[in-house]
């Protein structure tokens, strides 16, 4: 079972810092494991899908270790997922300070999450908007139905790093883990089935990569298995275009039609 | 070849450490600026530092040796040959480690100082693996085998409120003003429209200067926190002297804070 504790540096110009927050694996997640990023510039902090129970001790570990989580000021959830949400009833607590952004259709679902968020909930509109972190600004960027219907990415001007939610996402092989994909060929054969699977539309997912085209990050760090970066932005970016996804693969397997 | 020293002093039995030890998987992936683990066909393990001006970064495939009182891990690389030994000082109650790390290979001459913060890291690393070993093997099951975890709320301990949140829900948000010794005040009102035995209330101040955290049952504090810019203030209730120290915290409690109050729902 891999676990890795630390925190790991992505981006440090000084005043503004990225960071990779560790890993660990539970026994049901079959090498899909869950990537947390923090955010901080000057004072103030942005933590990037925050996670479930079971990693909120690691995560909390660790932005302690580099801010106050009341110096927290977005808890940025990309979509609904119970690895993205489920420890946000611990966040309201250890980030008191803390605003949650998550797409507009799913604000109505977190009083499930047996909080009350009114005053502290930031919907993000279907087209996206950018949120001030500091003397930076972190986008939130269209991911629709990527697999969620109300999906984003989120991109941090700066440093240029893109955290795209599920899109991306690898599943390892046990006993093995990395956290910058180098062979990309061979991380293919490790992202290819739950992107047909899970991903819902071929066609959302070109004007996808349109969109993040445009962005030109440098960086591409997914909520699931490895991050992209130098060449192998580009050839993911490829890689994704050329895919077919979802209902488009599956219509008749599941319909028989 | 460059060797670099790191002594650590361990709150931990000798037996959790050298658990930790003996687990050369677990301990490396656990090193700081590990970015590649393979288990398979023995431990290859990538270790990449980034910020320094000569990058250190190579992979390594280790074997572990140990003796009555040692620890080696000795990593063979494609640029160079890095060698940790973890040598346990038991005295008394307390344990230090002592850790030699040695490095031969390109830029040796240049990664004094790399080094030292790398043998440093690992050290840390080795103190938070023992320290926590209990929390980290057992907390998933944790969640599912205790009964009370109200009798387990400690505000030192962030997991034992997690499990108690995890299994409440938020009955009240709201800005309230504590007066001077105003706390208990806050809690009677409340209690005019909470009914639960039981309630969880936090607050912080607009800007995060001041803070608190209360659990009660009844009238009873059962564990308070309170965090000023002077410190942090933490008591957990077992006999009446803690009983008298958590209502003296509590006392000390006022200002306008953002209070949300929250109450056990099943299992708890």
């Amino acid at each position: 079972m891999i676990r890795n504790m630390n925190s790991y540096p992505l981006y440090d110009d000084g005043e503004h810092r990225v960071f990779w927050l560790g890993i660990e694996e539970a026994e049901d997640e079959k090498g899909i494991l869950t990537n947390q990023y923090l955010v901080v510039d000057g004072n103030e902090a942005a933590l990037i899908e925050p996670g479930g129970f079971f990693v909120f001790s690691r995560v909390l570990k660790n932005v302690s270790s580099i801010v106050p989580p009341t110096r927290i000021k977005y808890l940025m959830y990309s979509h609904q997922d119970p690895d993205v949400v489920a420890g946000l009833n611990l966040w309201f607590e250890y980030a008191p300070l803390a605003k949650f952004v998550i797409s507009d259709l799913w604000v109505r679902f977190i009083p499930h999450m047996a909080v009350l968020s009114a005053g502290r909930t930031i919907g993000i509109p279907d087209r996206g908007t950018d949120f001030k972190l500091g003397n930076s600004s972190i986008k939130a960027v269209p991911s629709h139905y990527l697999h969620s219907p109300g999906n984003f990415s989120f991109y941090d001007e700066k440093s240029g790093i893109l955290f795209s939610s599920d899109i991306g996402a690898a599943a390892f092989s046990e006993g093995e883990w990395y956290l910058f994909v180098e062979d990309f060929d061979d991380h293919v054969r490790h992202m290819e089935g739950f992107h047909k699977r899970y991903m819902s539309s071929t066609k959302a997912l070109k004007a996808w990569v349109r969109k993040v085209r445009r962005l030109n990050p440098k960086v591409i760090a997914p909520q699931h298995g490895a991050i992209f970066r130098d060449e192998n932005v580009g050839r993911f970016l490829d890689w994704l275009e050329s895919l077919e996804v979802g209902i488009d693969v599956f219509e008749e397997e599941f319909y028989g039609e | 070849m460059k060797r670099k020293n790191a002594t650590v002093e361990i709150e931990a039995p000798k037996e959790a450490i050298e658990e930790v030890l003996k687990d050369p998987s677990s301990f490396i992936t656990n090193w700081p600026y590990v970015v590649r683990v393979s288990t398979r066909d023995g431990l290859k393990v990538e270790i990449m530092m980034p910020r320094f001006i000569f990058k250190f970064r190579d992979t390594y495939r280790f074997e572990y040796h140990s003796d009555y009182n040692s620890h080696i891990y000795d990593g063979t690389g494609e640029r160079g040959h890095i060698t940790l030994v973890v040598t346990l000082k038991e005295w008394q109650k307390q344990v230090n480690a002592v850790l030699e790390l040695s490095y031969q290979g390109k830029g040796e001459f240049w990664l004094g100082k790399t080094l030292q913060d790398f043998v440093n890291r690992i050290g840390r690393v080795l103190k938070d693996l023992s320290e926590n070993r209990d929390v980290l093997e057992g907390h998933q099951a944790q969640v599912v085998e205790h009964g009370d975890i109200l009798e387990h709320v400690d505000f030192s301990d962030p997991m034992s409120v997690a499990n108690f949140l995890a299994k409440s829900r938020m009955v009240h948000s709201g800005l309230h003003i504590i007066g001077e010794k105003g706390l208990f005040d806050l809690i009677g009102e409340l209690r005019a429209t909470v009914k639960d035995r039981i309630l969880y209330v936090s607050g912080i101040t607009n800007d995060g200067t001041s803070a608190f955290k209360v659990l009660l049952d009844g009238s009873r504090i059962l564990a308070i926190e309170h965090r000023t810019s002077e410190g942090v203030k933490v008591v957990k209730v077992e006999n009446e002297e803690d009983a008298r120290e958590a209502i003296d915290v509590a006392s000390k409690i006022n200002g306008a804070f953002m209070v949300n109050v929250w109450v056990p729902v099943g299992g708890v």
